[in-house]
């Protein structure tokens, strides 16, 4: 809890209060792009979730927010603030995603507008490299921590397990060596026989025990977002209105996503800084709200394949419904 | 007689892997090494006060990027301040000699 203080506070400070000139926000209503245009939806679907969706590292599950969401958005003037944490609370609630609606409820989304996004994000990779997102080694948190695009977003997951025990993703966990006698199998005789003995034994540095069912439909564990930070550099967007950068700052913090590096055939809003994208959709497309409603409807605890299965089934009967 | 062997061959085991992954220290770390290892600052006096901070240990990298960005981690261990190039940091001057009418000589040492 202390924790989340600390960050909200370096981030507010590198954020530097640098207030960005915005227009007075508008709401802005969710565009209705038709699919027909497309030759094969189904496919078209099954490309856009299969590049989309990022399974975690440690539980290989597609994480989504189980606590309910409270965005804080700094470095704008107080009424684009406002306006761009209600719009991602407004979406969270559309697509079924938890809010937390108390006032002064802890932040769990940070979406930070700053001038040297870098920086900050330097910053982060000292004090609070778990912010980051799951990383085996300095190296990789070097890669992470790198400013990309004009808004992009960092997520910190936590693996919830069968009895509803949740521990952080990290590489560096606070685990127990554990040291397990296995038997050997020996492969005499054609096929592969397990011996008494001898034995071997497996020496597992910082074991974690997580409790799971067993079946191989779904082990019991899940994916949950334990923090999202959203970082947005505001001399790259001065072509963009502030409502489609909140629907596009929504769609990061609802779903762990890749932002494409080419333009997706399906209308969606990451179009917006994929490069080659002609006119953008500048709302949340449905393609975008039936992709999160299908997050938020999909099992959390079955395998990341079925989870993926089960966007593609949730999207195609909601856009083929449209058609 | 082999109770206390016992006793010493299991401390010894418990404690020799310890050992071995003690960080290494340093009043200025710098980020040079493997930058996955990691370095401890020990601890600074706080500002406008007699009690030091706690000791801060940062990965390798991590001291290295705070050095390539100018940056240093302040004694209370919590934020990141603009580094003091050295020359002035960690600098403690005191007036030695001379009376009451006569000018004394002031030693500055490295901390």
């Amino acid at each position: 809890m202390k924790h989340r203080r600390r960050i909200f506070v370096l981030l507010l400070l590198a954020a530097g209060g640098r207030a960005l000139a915005q227009d007075a926000p508008r709401p802005v209503p969710t565009e209705n792009v038709t699919v027909t245009g497309i030759k094969d939806v189904d496919q078209a679907v099954t490309k856009f979730v299969g590049s989309m969706t990022v399974p975690t590292r440690t539980a290989d599950k597609i994480a989504r927010w189980k606590q309910g969401i409270c965005p804080l958005t700094a470095g704008l003037r107080p009424e684009a603030v406002k306006f761009v944490t209600r719009r991602v609370k407004d979406v969270a609630a559309q697509v079924g995603a938890p809010v937390n609606d108390r006032e002064n409820c802890k932040p769990n989304i940070e979406i930070i507008f700053t001038t040297t996004p870098q920086a900050l994000l330097d910053n982060v990779q000292v004090m609070y490299p778990f912010v980051l997102g799951y990383h085996d080694n300095s190296a990789q948190a070097a890669q992470l921590a790198k400013v990309i695009w004009p808004i992009q977003s960092w997520y910190s997951t936590a693996t919830d397990d069968l009895r509803g025990n949740v521990v952080i993703d990290m590489a560096r966990r606070k685990g127990m060596p554990m040291t397990l006698d296995m038997p050997v199998a020996s492969a005499s005789g054609g096929g592969m026989q397990v011996m008494a003995s001898p034995t071997v034994t497996m020496n597992i540095p910082d074991a974690q025990i997580v409790n799971v069912t067993g079946s191989r439909l779904g082990d019991g564990v899940s994916s949950d977002f334990h923090h999202v930070v959203v970082v947005a550099e505001p001399a790259k967007l001065l072509d963009h209105e502030i409502g489609t950068l909140a629907d596009y700052i929504a769609l990061l913090a609802l779903a762990q996503t890749v932002q494409p590096e080419q333009c997706q055939e399906l209308p969606t809003i990451l179009n917006l800084f994929a490069p080659g994208c002609t006119a953008p959709p500048k709302a949340l497309t449905n393609v975008d709200l039936a992709y999160l409603r299908a997050v938020y409807k999909m099992t959390a605890t079955t395998t990341a394949r079925g989870q993926r299965g089960e966007i593609i089934y949730q999207m195609d009967k909601s856009l083929g419904a449209e058609k | 007689m082999r109770k206390s062997t016992v006793f010493a061959a299991v401390m010894g085991f418990l404690t020799l892997p310890a050992l071995a992954q003690s960080p290494a220290v340093s009043r200025h770390p710098d980020g040079t090494g493997d930058p996955d290892a990691t370095t401890c600052r020990p601890p600074q006096p706080l500002p406008a006060s007699h009690f030091s901070g706690p000791q801060v240990c940062k990965l390798n990298s991590q001291w290295a990027l705070l050095r390539k960005n100018g940056e240093d981690i302040s004694a209370d261990g919590k934020s990141i301040i603009p580094e003091v190039k050295s020359g002035s940091a960690g600098m403690h001057c005191n007036m030695v000699g001379g009376g009451a009418s006569t000018g004394g000589q002031m030693v500055c040492q490295a901390q």
